[in-house]
């Protein structure tokens, strides 16, 4: 069975359409506003290593990109040449970056080999259908980095109960003050924590396709960044 | 979207590259975009591979000595509608309010 969410996908993907509005301001509360941050320390490392490479306006995709803020983050670091992926059109018609933009999926990357020299994601990767096929395609498009932050799950099973905890009974709460009626969409995140695989897992299966440089865990294992170059074949 | 995008999709199905755009309605973005001032200082060719505007390969625009200066036409040009197709597995994408919806079908009747 593939990891990830499978044919939950069809039951979130329409949450996530109906959250445009409500999406950064609940992002902003669920996270006690620590979701730029976590977005930035991604995006400054990303900025970094191609600022290393000297590469003149680097092509950069935001897979599963929502309205942009990890790209806009990044672009604020350093001038690239940006393009935005999501499923979603809601988000993209309300992207706050101007920039490329194209529905599609992590999956079924509608990009040719090794054309982007930086591939980013923020809070998307944990949405993917099938994460080894998601990790495979970031691979393929991408020359060299890649940099993801998303919703993870810890290895230790009290730190994943209490992940559990938080999604089950905080997030609606939460939800229910930012996004009014639109609360139960949110709740739909815990169909994400239910499918996806610990963060164990989820560094075994970057490993395959990337040399890993950073690997963090915060709040209990519920947000993972990781920093990588892809492996040379 | 604008033409220099169909230098690096391809068709999410078969990987097929370059994909055939059909531009039905197109207008002018305006020169001051932070897209277009990004590009001012660019002395290079847009797209790497393949101009779609022009229809040529860049190997045979470079050839024919056509200067990165006309390649800059297709930056100010905002495809609204459309379609890009994939001679290999006869997908259709369409490209409706500028954005082209790149998702095989197969998804949209299990996932999406």
């Amino acid at each position: 069975m593939a990891e990830g969410l499978g044919r939950n996908a069809k039951h979130v993907y329409s949450a996530y359409r109906k959250m445009v509005k409500s999406y950064e301001k609940t992002n902003q509360l669920m996270t006690f506003f620590m979701v730029n941050a976590w977005r930035k320390f991604v995006t400054h490392k990303i900025a970094e290593n191609l600022a290393k490479d000297r590469i003149k306006l680097p092509r950069v995709l935001d897979a599963g990109a929502g309205p942009g803020f990890m790209a806009d983050l990044l672009n604020k670091e350093i001038s690239s040449d940006i393009v935005l992926m999501d499923y979603s059109i809601e988000m993209l018609e309300n992207s706050v970056i101007d920039c490329d933009k194209v529905q599609g999926l992590f999956e079924a990357m509608p990009f040719r080999d090794n054309v982007f020299d930086a591939t980013i994601a923020g809070f998307a990767f944990h949405a993917s259908i099938d994460m080894n096929k998601s990790a495979s395609e970031f691979a393929r498009v991408s020359k060299s980095y890649v940099g993801v932050v998303s919703i993870g799950k810890s290895s230790n099973k009290l730190y994943m109960q209490l992940g559990k905890l938080y999604i089950d009974h905080m997030i609606p709460l939460i939800a229910r003050l930012s996004a009014g009626k639109n609360y139960v969409e949110f709740k739909k995140i815990k169909s994400i924590y239910m499918h996806i695989p610990d963060n164990a897992r989820l560094y075994e299966i970057f490993k395959k396709y990337y040399n890993i440089d950073t690997f963090k865990e915060m709040v209990f294992g519920t947000i993972y960044q990781i920093i990588a170059k892809k492996k040379i074949k | 979207m604008r033409y220099k995008l169909v230098d690096i999709l391809a068709c999410p199905q078969c990987k097929s590259f370059p994909l055939v755009l059909n531009s039905k309605k197109e207008e002018r973005f305006p020169g001051s975009s932070e897209f277009i001032k990004k590009r001012h200082n660019k002395n290079s060719f847009e797209c790497s591979i393949f101009c779609s505007l022009k229809n040529k390969s860049i190997k045979a625009m470079k050839s024919q000595h056509v200067g990165t200066e006309i390649c800059r036409d297709c930056i100010y040009i905002n495809i609204i509608s459309g379609s890009l197709s994939c001679t290999r597995c006869k997908a259709e994408y369409v490209v409706e309010d500028s954005i082209p919806r790149m998702i095989p079908k197969r998804f949209f009747k299990t996932h999406i």
